[in-house]
């Protein structure tokens, strides 16, 4: 009898630790990590506003003629681009209406990004080499984000989060972005 | 005696796995909700509003635990290994609905312990807890005493879902260690 009851209560003990242990984990997924003060999204000073390509690539034409098109420019080769892939890939339908602009140095490249962080739903374009981003536009970094209007280039932000993203996004909303650079 | 071992080592192993899943969903409900919401999307509108209340996770967290207790008593283990098995097959259908949607989300199959999707890993799991009423079902007559299995298996369940814990929560316990050696050094040096 008495090992039978010594044996339940270490198994109550037992139970009490992985209690304990679970909501630690639950307690430190709650607390934001130190990367979040790293995760950030600015307006891109470099890209130069206003200005309209002559082609499109298909995929990008899709966000030509919208009040707001948005393209998300990322590259195989830079880190930040595959943390955003993850956020995009878990993305509950958000980010839908996006074109992905991947970078890459040529098309099996870019075609494998895509496949290695299942953004297959998204309208996407391989850019071979960034030749169209950085000759239309004078992109040449990356994760950055384009906003299109009426066939202008609109907005451009550097960013390494999407919500970061979005929340920049949200305040300069009114693309008011190109007003102000237009002006001065 | 060789049976006895086999139906021990099963059923300690099952009631471990279930113990710790089971009590991780209580404490973490959300994300299982979230990842069936991914992975059934014909069920899509139901499970948005359990995912969000976090129902689905307690209730699967409560069978599992009550399943993993029910193995402990000679008399329940029958119902509790068929319980089991029930359970183990949901685990594999959804791990397999997982593989084929290619789910990106946590399953919060150990609740925030792990970042691990619906996939193959549940199928595995899934089929060995669906061998486990097979096994009582045949060890039931060769198992010996009713008393010697209930000691053995408490303690074993005891042993194996601690070491399932720390395992799980491995960085944890490790930054745990850690903290408690600098905190005895310290000591020592004033």
């Amino acid at each position: 009898m008495i090992p039978v009851v010594f044996g339940f209560v270490l198994l109550v003990l037992v139970i009490a630790t992985i209690v304990l242990f679970a909501m630690m984990a639950e307690l430190s997924s709650r607390v934001p990590g130190r990367e979040v003060a790293n995760r950030w999204a600015r307006p891109d000073e470099q890209v130069q506003l206003g200005v309209s390509p002559a082609t499109w690539p298909p995929g990008v034409v899709r966000q030509r003629d919208k009040d707001r098109g948005i393209v998300l420019v990322l590259s195989p080769l830079c880190e930040s681009c595959a943390l955003v892939a993850v956020q995009l890939a878990a993305d509950d339908g958000e980010w839908r209406d996006v074109t992905l602009l991947i970078s890459a140095l040529d098309e099996q490249r870019g075609l494998a990004f895509i496949n290695e962080h299942h953004l297959g739903r998204f309208s996407w374009h391989v850019d071979e080499g960034g030749q169209w981003v950085s000759q239309n536009l004078g992109v040449n970094a990356s994760p950055t984000a384009l906003v299109f209007g009426q066939g202008r280039l609109r907005e451009a932000y550097s960013f390494n989060d999407l919500p970061a993203l979005r929340a920049e996004l949200e305040k300069e909303g009114s693309g008011n972005k190109l007003a102000r650079k237009e002006v001065v | 005696m060789a049976d006895l071992i086999v139906l021990l080592a099963g059923n300690a192993a099952a009631a471990s796995v279930l113990l710790n899943a089971g009590v991780a969903k209580l404490v973490s409900p959300v994300p299982l909700g979230r990842a069936l919401r991914e992975v059934l999307p014909a069920h899509r509108q139901v499970l948005d509003r359990l995912a969000r209340s976090g129902a689905i996770g307690r209730f699967a967290g409560v069978a599992e635990v009550i399943a993993a207790l029910g193995l402990l008593p000679a008399t329940t283990r029958m119902p509790a290994a068929i319980a089991t098995a029930v359970l183990g097959g949901a685990f594999a259908a959804l791990g397999t609905a997982g593989l084929l949607r290619r789910s990106v989300k946590p399953c919060g199959c150990f609740g925030m312990a792990s970042n691990q999707r619906l996939g193959a890993t549940n199928i595995v799991v899934g089929l060995a807890l669906v061998l486990l009423a097979p096994l009582n079902a045949v060890a039931t007559a060769a198992a010996g005493s009713e008393a010697g299995y209930e000691q053995a298996i408490v303690m074993l369940t005891s042993l194996g879902a601690l070491l399932l814990c720390l395992w799980l929560h491995r960085r944890a316990a490790r930054n745990a260690w850690n903290l408690m050696r600098t905190i005895r050094q310290r000591g020592e040096v004033q």
